[in-house]
């Protein structure tokens, strides 16, 4: 697979000034992109492409793949000290990294970050450069039974997430999965509880959701404290490395797992970083020594799922190079400019164009290898923030979270559906009842619901189906099997406790 | 406002009841199988069930805590402030299409900035600043048409 | 009293005078396009491109702004509210005429609106899975009569311009809507995905969507349905050339909210036009596959008045107007 030839000439190309300024400028763009509660790097890259018509192949494909790598990280930035995941993809580890930034720990974890985000990018290019067109063919052969089982092993997170009660976990997931019934349905495009509104059509988009639920929620918690506790100052060390090397050697097997997870998750065109932190979540818990910390604050969680949605972006690119199928939006806009560019994604590209194939390799290489030293930076500057007052901050957050539900779709009224889950999740926290299911539910709702309708469909309603292909019942038989488990092991040990009496 | 566990289960039932008779009315599809109803009419049984198995918990511990009590650690004025917040997002929503970004914005985070006892000089000094840095943040930079109305630049 | 007279008088002379160059100047300041689709699309694209090129011609910035939601319906209602003073224009696409068939909530269609020129028009194909017992297209045709709601069809989601093709062209060649089984999907990738996997069986998508299925072998593409032949792929037949003078597929086009004075209009179609002459332009339409098609105002509006009858029918056959 790999020829040493075409990656000499793939270096030869990325290595020319005007491409590696590219992709400096382009990481410093994406960094502070995924820094901002709102701007997904789907847009970002959108506002790029008329920049990158203007550009050679390389540097215009550079850029996009070194800014989407960069602000899948930098999401992480104020999910960790303000409690607004930057991207879908840092939410379902949000909790835990806020909750040691509360502590006082918050440059750990934002070390933690930045060498796991790297390292897993890393993984996941290697993947790409060494097994893209087997890994592609695996990928092509998920229709939608198999994603409908992936929903469902998602969605069985929820009760790993669901903290004390399991059964106020399982409230929330419900809610946010009736919330994704909102809008037109798939079978037939009838519009369910939209009252009449245009808006409502699409359902509720999924970042003001995000930013009301996590963000404005905790404003709301800021702004109601008493003035003289200022119990949410956050203080951090700015020797941001320390302790992680210790980190990565302890979970060394675990985070290899995750960086697998991720760069699988993110070959099945249609799931990305944001379902495979989340998986890798659900998994890491289930099988952690310590469990309980999931949630409040463990770094185990923090470490495995910020490793595996790196590593699930270049995962994204390989179904879109080998076979011109988009895993993603982001991805769509990058095979629009190969086409732009002449370069066809699919097999010609491997044939014919293995000396750009290699540039593209190794501008992923280069990415996520520069993502130490420019994160470094933005993470010195943006522990900065933390020196602001809190009776200053948070107007100036509730700004930033308005602006952000805002440039979704440029109308008012997604802030108005962020004020709505701000306030609704506050009151659900006051209940007890935990926001992150809910979260969970409104990632996965829409593949559980539309999968499971064309998979009906397809098979004339013969629920076996589900069970009739080779990798969708693998799937189902693990998925199972992962719900009775503590059932098994809890009669095992009865089992054992009995026999030992007797012996 | 705090709900006893058994209430909250109550009111969650109801709500389920409400969701799958709207959703009842939803068509089938065009050759008679289920469709549009089957995923809001099966989650709100769910949802029912739970809000059910939490009413039933609620009454087993039901002096455990009050009928209806406050939200633990959250005082009148910190109530109050919360509610002005909301006043505030719903102000922006309003205003922001006639009056434009700069200006709505630098109101809301004015008037949010002297609810939080900040000086008055500091509020009138810093509100515009992170106004307008917000505006060239989003607007100029990341090329977001946020609305102009009356002042723009 | 005179004296306020006459300073009045003055007053609005001196306001005459100075909004005079301004009315003769048109246009003296930035002009917003929406977009009723999301940035980084297909549609978004092909404005942001158009927006460019009549930057240069007006001398002054063309903004792209996104409105989305609601299958396109915010933004086009946007557009029709906007003051009708030439600064607002928008992109049309072939949704607007069919939202209002299928959806109560959407009131907005083409009658709202002052065409400017219409751009873009992408046929509809047959596109069927390699892995088919069936390879040309009288094989899937006799396939389809023999075993009705056997073939599994997909590209869009339920309503989506792909089903209505596809309803078009099945009962063009004298079969029943339900001779294939319609998969919804999200949009023509997943549509893709599926077939690839074994889901979906026929695909009626655009050439330029179907176009790398087609060039890595996975599906072959038996039919356009236009008039004329795509020029990367002359080897696929068109609907006329098999008997069926069937023409259906996506459209987009620019348009004004009614009620533009005449002279502004005339100087955005002169702009439009001109940066549809760039080479640069030509050469992005070509490289991303986008059929360039052009119509001018009153053509546009009858081949809208067209388009909407022909999906509206269609929509009706498929149990999907109300």
């Amino acid at each position: 697979m790999f020829t040493p030839d075409l990656f000499m000439q793939g270096l030869q190309l990325v290595f020319d000034p005007f491409v590696l300024l590219v992709v400096i400028c382009s990481g410093l763009y994406g960094l502070f992109i995924g820094a901002m509660p709102g701007l997904t790097a789907t847009m970002a890259v959108a506002l790029l492409v008329p920049i990158t018509f203007y550009m050679e192949p390389v540097p215009a494909i550079a850029s996009i793949i070194t800014m989407s790598a960069m602000a899948i990280f930098a999401g992480d930035l104020p999910g960790t000290l303000l409690h607004i995941p930057g991207t879908p993809s840092s939410a379902a580890y949000c909790d835990d990294s806020y909750a040691i930034s509360k502590k006082g720990n918050a440059s750990l974890v934002l070390g933690i970050d930045l060498m796991l985000s790297a390292m897993g990018g890393l993984f996941g290019s290697l993947v790409l450069m060494c097994a893209a067109p087997a890994l592609a063919e695996v990928a092509l052969q998920f229709s939608s039974y198999e994603f409908f089982w992936l929903a469902v092993l998602g969605l069985s997170c929820a009760v790993l997430i669901s903290g004390r009660s399991v059964l106020k976990g399982l409230i929330s997931l419900l809610i946010g999965l009736l919330l994704t019934c909102v809008g037109a349905d798939i079978t037939l495009g009838f519009p369910r509880f939209t009252f009449g509104s245009m808006e409502l059509l699409e359902g509720f988009s999924f970042i003001p959701a995000m930013i009301g639920m996590f963000g404005l929620a905790e404003v709301f918690k800021n702004v109601s404290a008493k003035q003289t506790e200022d119990a949410e100052m956050i203080t951090y060390s700015t020797r941001i490395l320390k302790g992680v090397g210790g980190v990565i050697r302890k979970f060394k097997f675990q985070l290899l797992r995750s960086q697998i997870i991720g760069t699988l998750v993110g070959v099945l065109p249609g799931a990305g970083g944001d379902i495979a932190a989340w998986i890798c979540y659900g998994v890491g818990k289930r099988f952690s020594k310590h469990p309980e910390e999931y949630g409040k604050g463990s770094v185990e969680a923090i470490a495995n799922c910020t490793t595996a949605n790196n590593a699930a972006i270049s995962g994204a690119f390989i179904p879109a190079l080998v076979f011109g199928i988009p895993g993603d939006s982001l991805t769509a806009i990058i095979i629009g400019v190969l086409f732009m560019k002449g370069l066809e994604p699919g097999p010609s590209l491997f044939a014919q164009h293995g000396d750009f194939l290699y540039a593209i390799y190794v501008v992923f290489l280069l990415a996520n290898i520069l993502l130490i030293p420019l994160g470094y930076i933005v993470i010195r500057c943006a522990t900065k923030v933390l020196r602001v007052p809190p009776a200053i901050l948070n107007p100036v957050i509730l700004g930033f979270c308005m602006v952000g539900a805002y440039a979704i779709n440029n109308g008012a009224f997604d802030i108005a559906s962020m004020l709505g889950f701000g306030v609704a999740a506050y009151f659900m926290i006051a209940h007890g009842i935990p926001v992150a299911p809910a979260v969970l539910g409104l990632v996965l709702g829409h593949m559980l619901e539309n999968t499971f309708m064309q998979s009906m469909v397809k098979s004339e309603w013969d629920p076996f189906s589900f069970f009739s292909r080779p990798i969708a019942a693998s799937l189902g038989v693990i998925t199972i099997f992962l719900w009775f488990m503590p059932l098994i092991v809890k009669g095992i040990k009865r089992m054992r406790g009995k026999a030992a009496p007797a012996a | 406002m705090r709900f006893h566990d058994f209430l909250l289960g109550l009111l969650i039932m109801a709500a389920s009841a409400a969701i799958y008779f709207t959703a009842l009315g939803f068509p089938d599809q065009n050759d008679g199988k289920p469709g549009a109803w089957l995923f809001p009419c099966a989650l709100s049984i769910l949802f029912g069930i739970c809000g059910l198995c939490l009413a039933v918990k609620g009454l087993m511990h039901f002096k455990e805590q009050k009928l209806i009590s406050l939200i633990p650690g959250l005082t009148l004025p910190g109530a109050l402030r919360i509610a002005a917040t909301v006043a505030l997002v719903v102000f922006y929503i309003l205003a922001s299409d006639s009056l434009g970004f700069l200006i709505t914005m630098c109101i809301v985070i004015f008037l949010m900035m002297v609810m939080m006892r900040n000086k008055l000089w500091v509020s009138v000094v810093a509100a515009p600043i992170s106004t307008v840095a917000i505006y060239l943040i989003f607007a100029k930079l990341l090329l977001v048409p946020l609305p102009e109305g009356l002042l723009s630049f | 009293m005179k004296k306020l007279t006459a300073l009045c008088a003055a007053i609005a002379a001196a306001a005459a005078i100075a909004a005079a160059p301004a009315y003769a100047k048109y246009p003296d300041h930035a002009i917003t396009l929406i977009c009723p689709w999301g940035a980084g699309g297909g549609s978004d694209a092909q404005v942001r491109f158009i927006a460019g090129l009549m930057e240069k011609d007006l001398g002054q910035p063309v903004k792209v702004v996104n409105k989305t939601g609601g299958g396109g319906a915010v933004g086009w209602s946007a557009i029709a509210r906007s003051k009708p003073d030439g600064y607002t224009m928008g992109q049309l696409t072939a949704e607007l005429a069919m939202d209002h068939w299928i959806t109560p909530a959407v009131t907005v269609s083409y009658k709202d609106f002052d065409p400017l020129c219409l751009m873009n028009e992408d046929p509809a194909t047959v596109t069927i899975s390699a892995n088919a017992p069936y390879k040309t297209y009288d094989e899937f045709v006799s396939y389809l009569k023999a075993n009705p709601g056997k073939v599994r069809g997909g590209a869009t989601s339920v309503g989506g311009i792909w089903h209505v093709a596809m309803g078009m062209w099945l009962k063009a060649i004298g079969l029943p809507v339900t001779a294939i089984t319609y998969i919804p999907t999200s949009g023509s990738a997943e549509a893709y995905k599926e077939m690839a996997a074994g889901g979906i069986d026929s695909c009626f998508t655009s050439v330029p969507e179907s176009s790398t299925m087609y060039k890595s072998g996975k599906a072959i593409g038996l039919a356009v349905m236009s008039d004329k032949r795509d020029p990367k792929f002359p080897d696929i037949p068109t609907m006329k050339e098999l008997g069926h003078d069937i023409q259906v597929g996506t459209w987009r086009g620019l348009g004004l909210p009614k009620g533009v004075p005449a002279d502004r209009r005339d100087v955005l179609v002169k702009a439009i036009k001109k940066a549809m002459d760039d080479p640069a332009y030509k050469k992005f339409m070509e490289d991303r596959g986008f059929g360039i098609k052009v119509l001018e105002g009153k053509d546009f509006e009858a081949y809208m008045a067209k388009s909407d009858a022909e999906l509206g029918a269609t929509l009706k056959d498929l149990g999907l107007a109300k």
